[in-house]
């Protein structure tokens, strides 16, 4: 009776502990991103995207970037971050997933690159141009970023995490919840998502 | 019905373990470097939990080490210290640190509560120091980019472990299968033991030759903030942290089997731990050939 009760105690403790496994790797960066939505006058030109990483990825980054180890990153130092610690992200949209209207944007390139390493904190800034022209009707966006392999998390910043720059032609609305159309890591995450509505001013 | 239950059982919970053990940087490699692992059997929001834990404890990790070198002070030590162990153990609870292999092996072997402890520990601390030890030797002997190099590094490592688990599996497998249909299984019991802790070596070695990219992050950090003794300190209690994973886990088997064993006759009792070997040894022998190909391919 005693080992039949340990052999359930024990069996369950496994399956307990076998219920908090994934299948690909738990994430080793974490990124924290704050988004600004670029408008012209003509609507939506792009998004700026802006990543603080943490402290272990800026470290990593800078033992191999920082080549004279002055804890700033020279023009050189940011093109060999943008050719070796950005570039292979064009295979995973730069992790920014958009759709129009319900229908996805394929990001080819961005622009604008820069990064910079300020007491050991690194941050990432970029450009995804993405136009979209204003009308009198609603337009509908939503801009998803997640890394698709979960080896980094993307979180929104808790402060001001989405800004808009020349809207002033328009009515917008932005709302950031969890997409639930949206899934990724074998359907146990739905990224956090940016909602876009926008509209030319009457 | 029992006998067929429990060796159905352990099996399905052994496949619940299946996971690889790292996958590569999207930052800084191309995809077709990277492995792709099957899909979970069970999927968990306790997950995005640990993730988040995990986030807070680095962070915070940072912060100390930071502070400890900039001010001196080395009250946040002790902190410092119990963080990487807690770190370490949930970290460890996610996918890979070599679960699915080290429950094989104590399903196939008979080693006793001791030995699934020692288990645990060489191999978190293989796991840990591998990555540590690759930092220090990419930096200060090659004297090469870590986050780049590390890349190419890991899939050697990947190759050599996945190879050598597939070999160890299919050992269990033959080995399992002898005792099951060509041999009285009785008069094995003394030089089984004997065996499983003589081999206990080559499993942890397979499982821990690949470098955790918790510890090799940490220990980068360190080295940016000019702490290397502190980098080693902190791998070390990463290390244990896992141990304590990896080795409940291994001890959960173990009196799992042991239970389950004592409910049959001794006979029984051997042709199921035979059988239980026999599927190990080829889910073992099956995952890591198919992670070997990856990492090859």
């Amino acid at each position: 009776m005693v080992h039949r009760k340990i052999l359930i105690l024990s069996m369950l403790v496994v399956i307990l502990l076998s219920r908090v496994v994934p299948a690909e790797s738990h994430p080793h960066i974490f990124i924290v991103q704050r988004l600004s939505m670029a408008f012209d006058e003509k609507g939506l030109a792009g998004i700026r995207v802006h990543w603080k990483f943490d402290d272990m990825f800026a470290g990593m980054i800078a033992e191999d970037h920082d080549r004279n180890q002055n804890g700033h990153l020279e023009p050189d130092e940011v093109k060999s971050i943008r050719e070796n610690a950005f570039s292979y992200l064009a295979e995973f949209n730069y992790f920014v997933f958009i759709k129009i209207e319900n229908t996805s944007f394929k990001v080819k390139y961005t622009t604008d690159f820069t990064a910079t390493l300020q007491d050991g904190r690194l941050e990432y800034r970029f450009f995804v141009p993405c136009h979209v022209r204003a009308t009198q009707s609603i337009k509908k966006i939503t801009v998803a970023t997640y890394d698709p392999s979960y080896y980094s998390a993307i979180f929104f910043a808790k402060n001001k995490p989405v800004s808009l720059t020349a809207s002033d032609a328009c009515e917008v609305k932005t709302a950031i919840r969890e997409d639930p159309e949206t899934t990724i890591y074998y359907g146990m995450v739905h990224p956090w998502t940016l909602f876009l509505e926008f509209c030319l001013k009457p | 019905m029992k006998k067929c239950l429990t060796i159905l059982l352990l099996f399905v919970v052994a496949c619940l373990w299946a996971a690889p053990v790292s996958a590569q940087n999207p930052f800084t490699s191309k995809s077709e470097t990277r492995h792709k692992a099957p899909p979970p059997v069970i999927k968990s929001q306790f997950f995005i939990k640990i993730i988040v834990w995990q986030h807070q404890i680095r962070q915070k990790m940072s912060d100390l080490i930071r502070d400890v070198q900039t001010t001196g002070n080395i009250m946040p030590l002790l902190f410092l210290v119990a963080l990487a162990f807690s770190y370490g153990v949930i970290h460890a609870i996610g996918p890979g640190h070599g679960k699915f292999v080290a429950m094989s092996y104590v399903l196939s072997h008979r080693a006793s509560i001791v030995g699934g402890l020692l288990f645990g520990i060489l191999t978190a601390f293989l796991h840990g120091f591998s990555g540590a030890v690759g930092v220090l030797g990419l930096r200060y002997i090659l004297q090469r980019g870590v986050g780049e190099t590390l890349g190419s590094v890991t899939t050697v490592t990947q190759i050599i472990s996945f190879g050598m688990i597939t070999l160890l599996g299919l050992s269990i497998f033959l080995k399992n299968s002898y005792a099951l249909f060509s041999k009285p299984v009785f008069s094995q019991h003394a030089q089984e033991t004997k065996a499983s802790r003589k081999g206990l070596v080559p499993w942890a070695l397979a499982i821990g030759l690949i470098p955790c990219p918790a510890v090799v992050m940490v220990m980068l950090f360190c080295l940016s903030m000019d702490a290397m003794t502190l980098g080693l300190v902190m791998a070390a209690f990463i290390s244990l942290g896992m141990a304590m994973t990896i080795s409940g886990v291994v001890i959960a088997v173990l009196v799992g089997k042991a239970g389950a064993l004592q409910i049959v006759s001794r006979k029984h009792a051997e042709m199921i731990e035979h059988g239980v070997g026999l599927v190990s040894g080829m889910a073992v022998t099956v995952f890591g050939g198919l992670f070997f190909i990856a990492a090859v391919g």
